[in-house]
């Protein structure tokens, strides 16, 4: 993990915009205290699209993705690979007890572990595109539910494909939210290279 | 602990059904109305594999999981089908609802409580030997759904939890913590399931086999899962497996069997590794401790500190906070003490104002989201125990039970239901003064609590502090105490520190001291401000030594004439000198020109704060004596009606206040009616219409009892009492003489006595 690169987007994740030693130092103590805390957890699994309209299914899951965008976004890919990943309950809880002790500190570990999480699904994300691709296929970036007009519901329809409940301890509300917050559920096409499509 | 014989269960139904074409995300329980033969066709196989519980194809089939599906339905199938399938036994498998419960989440434990009665109910009625609750990570969910299955059903009732590779639940629990908490909570078996393999599995076997106090159950998966293909594979053998099972039953696991990716293959292999085996003998920790979801503390593993601080008495912020119901301010002290120290948090929310049995149980949900300390629930109310109890998220302490009848009967049982650690307080109908009294109290508290089936590990004893202020030898009394009770008993003890130097000057000088003292006796847990720098000393084991004798020595030796004898608090001769001055002078000139004028001086330097209780005591004492002289000469003059009616209010026994107010007017020449402690409104009144006294005195030390102070002068004022009533005790404010419609607010006794002189001077 890119410390300085964590930093930076937390700093800019809290709105600064003028460079502020102080701000920096905090965000870098707060990260350091505690980063023990983050406990990242990672599953995937690839489905066959199966058919897309009227709403897209992939074979092998119980899943039913409606809506325009999601279509778009895996028109042409042969594969879905729905992954999940998590930072853990740890860093919730200790995020709203410094809200009673240290506020400045809550808001701070709130920015760090947003970022973090982000920055840790991706990489983790990567590793599994990365060995798609040396099969001699495209993805894409990861399209979670409420971009366009993917409902959050189909959070909850990945998270019982993938068990997240059980193999990453993360659990969707019934307003399809996740839980831990510092949470990511989203679907990454898979797509024959260019030059291989019908 | 020995168990007879192993118990075999079968292995993982999902990935079975998974390599039948079951969709990833579908719910497998379908299958029991859909394809029930597929169901019985695996069941049949893990009999034959020798299992002898079959666990139903219910794990997920809960009203909150399926929303449109018939789960009554599905679960009495489920039944049904392992019932046909021929084992032994049909274990009614059920998990958690894959949300949390508040505060973290927004699922109501109520609302878990009653989906999890429902499943147990259906899962009874269709024929389920046992209720198995697995695949658990958060111990709070995991205790709902075992207090449903007890509550609802006869069933036996097993729970396992499941770990990640850092010895944790994904919510933080270790398995010493679940261990300790669901054995107490009366699981009839507790282990671990899921999660990891068996081999990666053995070291947290090896920490719930030391704790539990029931018979212990692992089901681990076929090898940490790996994902092929994009899917996930379990790659453990069935021999490897059999192989690290044996190594389980070997540590005195009694049940076993196998989680995801585990077959009939491996249970046959697991039952053939174990079968020259009988399932060993388990010399199993006899503990005293508290829990929260993610921490146990140990009580006699070195000093343990109880926080005090969240108690609203005498703390007017604290107070505000909790009726505006500002749970921020609350959690900023629970986390203020945890830095500090604290161990374990004690949480009062006892006032008049509020009711506890809402507030307690909201508070408590509310910490256990933000702090790891375990709670000591402290309160006299049994319904807010018990409410509070059921939503903690471990094993608390309960704060506390007494030799009175009914605090035995109700709050002992509470402590048996939920596994609590439970503090006997050495009080009774009486209150202990010496070292010997305090053992007995404690002797027989500690057998009352055992004959309720509390062991002794799960008592501590609290050998009840009293100030210095009124009784010299309280300090010494109480710690001689603790040894005892230590030694001669064999139970853990706490104390509240603070009130040994209520009343007193240099308060932190002798609450460093007692707590000084009180550990050298042994001491297990003080209950103090963990803040507090004077603490600092005595807790780091530095031997603090005070001696009090300074306070309570006021130039005796020097004191000339009445007025200088009581100023000086010099009681030897007192008697001698008013036998004398009665040759020569009337008794109320003596009164009127001795007594009261010295009171009223001592009384006056109190009032600034110059002297301190025991030397308005000690005056009071020494004009007592010297009252009781010419008592006698006046014998068979009659017996006056009292100026005052005293009493404690019904439901409270502390009449140390009342008993000092009482001896200052009688120094004062009032006569006083005293009615004693735990007095009921009706014997009150009946005082009142006999004597017609012209002011009542009402104490009350407990904010619990004040509201039986307004009943009693309710009920006063019903009877058409004309008498005034002055209210006071250590929670009293003027604020609240206010409420309960006293007319005067007794501060402290000197004020009394003035109040004493407008009502019956003016009478």
């Amino acid at each position: 993990m890119d410390e300085e690169k964590l930093l930076a987007a937390a700093y800019r994740l809290l709105g600064a915009k003028q460079a502020d030693e102080g701000a920096y130092r905090l965000l870098a103590k707060v990260l350091k205290e505690n980063e023990t805390l983050f406990t990242p957890r990672f599953v995937c699994a690839l489905f066959a699209v199966g058919t897309v309209s009227p709403a897209v299914t992939l074979s092998g899951a119980d899943v039913s993705f409606p809506g325009e965008s999601i279509k778009k976004h895996l028109a042409g890919a042969s594969h879905a690979l729905l992954n999940a990943f998590t930072l853990g309950a740890q860093t919730d809880k200790r995020i709203k007890e410094l809200s009673f002790s240290r506020p400045s500190e809550s808001v701070a570990l709130n920015a760090i572990a947003s970022v973090y999480a982000e920055m840790k699904a991706d990489e983790l994300l990567g590793r599994e595109r990365e060995k798609i691709e040396a099969e001699g296929f495209e993805t894409s970036f990861r399209f979670c539910p409420g971009y366009g007009d993917l409902p959050l519901s189909a959070n909850a329809d990945i998270g019982r494909a993938l068990s997240v409940e059980k193999k990453i301890g993360l659990s969707v509300t019934e307003g399809g939210l996740l839980l831990p917050r510092k949470s990511i559920i989203g679907v990454t096409g898979v797509y024959p290279k260019k030059g291989d499509r019908k | 602990m020995m168990e007879k014989e192993f118990l075999i269960f079968d292995g993982a139904m999902g990935t079975m059904l998974q390599a039948r074409g079951l969709k990833a995300g579908a719910f497998p329980e379908n299958y029991n109305l859909t394809d029930p033969e597929i169901v019985l066709a695996i069941h049949k196989a893990y009999v034959e594999a020798g299992a002898d519980v079959v666990t139903a194809n219910t794990f997920g089939a809960n009203p909150f999981k399926m929303k449109n599906a018939d789960v009554e339905a599905i679960i009495k199938a489920g039944i049904r089908l392992a019932k046909e399938a021929g084992a032994k036994k049909v274990a009614l498998d059920m998990s958690s609802h894959g949300v949390l419960l508040e505060p973290n989440g927004t699922l109501t434990f109520d609302e878990a409580y009653r989906n999890y009665a429902k499943i147990v109910r259906w899962g009874e009625e269709a024929g389920a030997d046992l209720v198995l609750i697995e695949t658990m990570s958060d111990l709070l969910e995991a205790k709902c759904a075992l207090l449903a299955a007890k509550e609802n059903s006869d069933l036996p009732v097993f729970v396992t939890m499941t770990y990640m590779e850092d010895g944790r639940t994904f919510l933080g629990t270790d398995p010493v913590t679940a261990t300790v908490t669901l054995s107490a909570l009366h699981a009839d078996a507790v282990g671990i399931n899921c999660s990891l393999g068996a081999k990666e599995m053995l070291p947290l076997v090896r920490k719930v086999a030391e704790y539990a106090s029931c018979p212990v159950i692992v089901q681990p998966n076929a090898g940490l899962p790996k994902v092929k293909d994009g899917m996930t594979v379990y790659e453990c053998d069935p021999a490897s497996f059999g192989e690290a099972m044996r190594e389980m039953a070997k540590m005195g696991v009694s049940i076993l069997g196998g989680c995801c990716g585990t077959t009939p293959d491996h249970i046959r292999a697991l039952k053939k590794a174990i079968a020259d085996l009988t399932p060993a003998p388990r010399d199993v920790k006899r503990v005293t401790a508290a829990t929260s979801a993610t921490k146990t503390v140990f009580l006699g593993d070195g000093v343990t500190v109880i926080g005090e601080r969240l108690n609203p008495t005498g703390k007017k912020k604290l107070k505000a906070a909790l009726l505006s119901g500002d749970t921020d301010y609350l959690m900023k002290e629970a986390i203020d003490q945890e830095k500090a120290g604290a161990d374990i948090l004690d949480v009062n929310v006892g006032l008049p104002e509020l009711n506890e049995k809402e507030v307690l149980p909201k508070v408590v949900r509310e910490l256990q989201g933000t702090v790891d300390t375990p709670l000591q629930l402290d309160s006299s109310s049994k319904e807010a125990l018990e409410a509070a109890c059921r939503v903690y998220a471990g094993k608390p302490i309960i704060n506390s039970v007494n030799l009175k009848k009914e605090s035995l009967e109700e709050i002992a049982p509470i402590a048996k239901k939920y596994g609590a650690t439970v503090v006997g307080l050495c009080l009774g109908e009486t209150m202990p003064h010496t070292h010997e009294e305090r053992f007995a109290f404690a002797e027989k508290l500690v057998s009352a609590l055992e004959k309720e089936g509390i062991e002794k590990k799960d008592i501590l004893i609290d050998c009840l502090v009293m100030t210095i202020a009124t009784d010299e030898t309280q300090a010494e009394e109480t710690a001689k105490a603790v040894k005892e009770v230590t030694e001669k008993l064999g139970v853990k003890t706490v104390l509240g520190v603070s009130n040994i130097s209520f009343g007193m000057p240099d308060r932190k000088k002798i609450n460093a001291a007692f707590l000084s003292r009180c550990l050298a006796a042994g001491l297990t847990a003080p209950i103090l401000n963990p803040l507090a720098e004077e603490y600092a000393e005595p807790l780091s084991g530095k031997l603090l030594t005070l001696d009090t004798s300074a306070y309570f020595n006021f130039d005796k030796e020097n004191a000339e004439g009445i007025r200088g004898m009581i100023y000086c608090g010099a009681t030897g001769k007192i008697e001698e000198a008013v036998k004398e001055a009665l040759l020569s002078r009337e008794p109320l000139a003596i009164i009127n020109e001795e007594f009261i004028p010295a009171l009223d001086e001592i009384g006056e330097k109190f009032e600034k704060g110059e002297v301190f209780l025991p030397r308005l005591i000690a005056a009071a004492e020494v004009v007592k004596k010297g009252m009781d002289v010419m008592k006698k000469q006046e014998e068979g003059s009659g017996e006056s009606s009292p100026d005052v009616i005293l009493a404690t209010v019904k439901g409270d026994i502390h009449d140390i206040g009342k008993n000092i107010v009482k001896m200052l007017l009688q120094s004062y020449g009032f006569t006083v009616l005293d009615l004693g402690k735990d007095v009921p409104e009706d014997a009150v009144v009946a005082a009142w219409e006999k004597t017609k006294a012209p002011l009542i005195g009402l104490s009350a030390l407990m904010t619990t009892t004040v509201p039986s102070m307004k009943k009693t002068i309710d009920a006063l004022k019903q009877a058409g009492s004309t008498a005034k009533v002055a209210v006071g005790g250590a929670v009293l404010t003027e604020d609240y003489a206010k409420e309960v419609g006293a007319d005067f607010y007794g501060k402290d006794a000197r004020e009394t006595v003035k109040i004493a002189e407008k009502v019956v001077h003016a009478k």
